[in-house]
């Protein structure tokens, strides 16, 4: 949307420019529109998980200029001139990240449902913070979910991945 | 939410426009954290989204003549982080860094769950303790309302339909001012069923001035004089603590709920309020 001062007038359907998963893209949005399912049925970025429906699981995290938010409890239209990353977007050609390689080798996951939204809010955890504690990961995780692990490998995939990229 | 339709002004006097034209039919949307969720139960009215994130010059957290300032999209985990915060009232820091998830701490803004005056936010029991001024804009102008009465009830404030938060202000609190504020919840992230907002004033020794404020257990944020009157004129002991914190207990009504009961949350609120206190006597005497 073009900034201006005069009062705009309330609309149904919105024109949105963001980058996605680093391809600029314009988008006509409505405004009831969840990002959760702007991503999913408009996108096909089906990595996205909508779990809760209502803000609690994580499953359905993505990172708005590198921070982690839950798209369920956003509108499409807020995330306009943002830089958006989804699970789809971290992978290198067929090549996982090293979050991602690192829940691979650990086996931070069972079912998978939780995944994308974990490995995205981990992944915005070691952009900050490279060597993590125990303790920094489970409360930067804990607005993700997961019903299957028991959390004990997930936080060891977090704990790896940060030495690995140390180690490299 | 099928019939919304979403409007971002530039400008503050744009939004107050937006709202006063449209009137009850029009909210404000910032994060979005409180009010999406309520839209989608579809248990807010709202047709209009005035969305107030593109205007300018509202997101700051800094020191200036004195207080601190902290403007309307100002998102908590900016407060959380902001050191000025931290060094000039680290409850306040605290209660931003406590509030849901780093998700929701990403999105959602202080000023927000001020006006959204949710009975277990934790924003309206802080501005309930601390007093800003609320500094909010409308159609007839500026004006400027203090903090310790601006909730007055369930998701009610002193707000008027046109009107937007713009900025709180908080005062320095001198060095013999010691702020707590604690809460229980029954899981991580989850909203609170219990909590207390302390500050106690400490000269020579002897507890001169104090306040404590609860949170979640009523319907609004509530000052319990009776707790702050067991402390005035006394030393700050283990045992009068304890009073003042059995005390406060003994003088909220919480609702009972599947939390709960009465009985249960009244008990809970005493070692919520103990525990509050001692970190604000803690605070007022280092």
């Amino acid at each position: 949307m073009t900034p201006n001062t005069t009062i705009p007038e309330p609309r149904s359907i919105i024109d949105i420019e963001l980058v996605l998963n680093g391809e600029e893209v314009e988008r006509e949005v409505g405004a009831d529109t969840l990002l959760s399912r702007f991503l999913r049925n408009e996108e096909y970025l089906t990595g996205t998980h909508r779990g809760c429906e209502s803000s609690k699981c994580g499953a359905c995290t993505v990172l708005v200029d590198g921070q982690p938010v839950k798209s369920c409890n956003v509108l499409a239209v807020q995330i306009d001139g943002s830089e958006l990353t989804t699970i789809e977007g971290l992978a290198d050609d067929g090549t996982l990240d090293p979050v991602q390689e690192a829940f691979w080798e650990t086996h931070g996951l069972q079912c998978g449902f939780c995944t994308p939204g974990m490995v995205l809010n981990a992944t915005a955890l070691l952009e900050t913070n490279d060597d993590p504690n125990v303790n920094e990961i489970q409360n930067h995780l804990s607005g993700n979910i997961c019903r299957c692990t028991g959390y004990t490998k997930i936080v060891e995939s977090v704990k790896n991945a940060a030495q690995d990229a140390e180690s490299q | 939410m099928s019939s919304v339709k979403y409007a971002a002004p530039t400008t503050i006097a744009g939004a107050c426009s937006l709202l006063a034209e449209h009137g009850e039919d029009a909210t404000v949307l910032s994060g979005g954290q409180s009010l999406i969720p309520h839209l989608r139960q579809r248990e807010l009215p709202y047709d209009i989204l005035v969305d107030i994130s593109d205007i300018d010059g509202l997101s700051h957290v800094k020191l200036a003549a004195g207080q601190l300032r902290i403007g309307c999209l100002a998102r908590h985990a900016d407060i959380a982080a902001d050191k000025t915060v931290s060094e000039t009232i680290p409850a306040l820091s605290e209660v931003a860094g406590s509030i849901g998830d780093v998700q929701v701490r990403n999105c959602g803004t202080f000023c927000g769950a001020l006006a959204e005056a949710d009975p277990a936010g934790d924003p309206p029991t802080a501005v309930t303790l601390l007093d800003p001024d609320v500094v909010v804009m409308g159609v007839d102008g500026e004006r400027i309302l203090d903090g310790a009465t601006f909730v007055t009830g369930p998701h009610k404030t002193a707000l008027q339909s046109n009107e937007v938060i713009t900025e709180l202000r908080f005062q320095s609190p001198p060095d013999n001012v010691g702020i707590a504020y604690e809460k229980w919840t029954p899981s991580e992230v989850a909203w609170s069923i219990a909590s207390v907002g302390a500050r106690v004033e400490i000269v020579e020794g002897v507890i001169s001035a104090a306040c404590l404020v609860t949170g979640a257990l009523e319907a609004k944020p509530r000052v319990i004089t009776s707790a702050g009157n067991v402390l005035v004129g006394n030393e700050p002991t283990e045992e009068l603590l304890t009073e003042a914190a059995e005390t406060l207990g003994e003088s909220v009504s919480p609702r009972s709920d599947f939390e709960g009961d009465e009985a249960y949350k009244s008990e809970l609120s005493k070692s919520v309020a103990k525990d509050a206190l001692s970190t604000a006597v803690e605070r007022a005497i280092n």
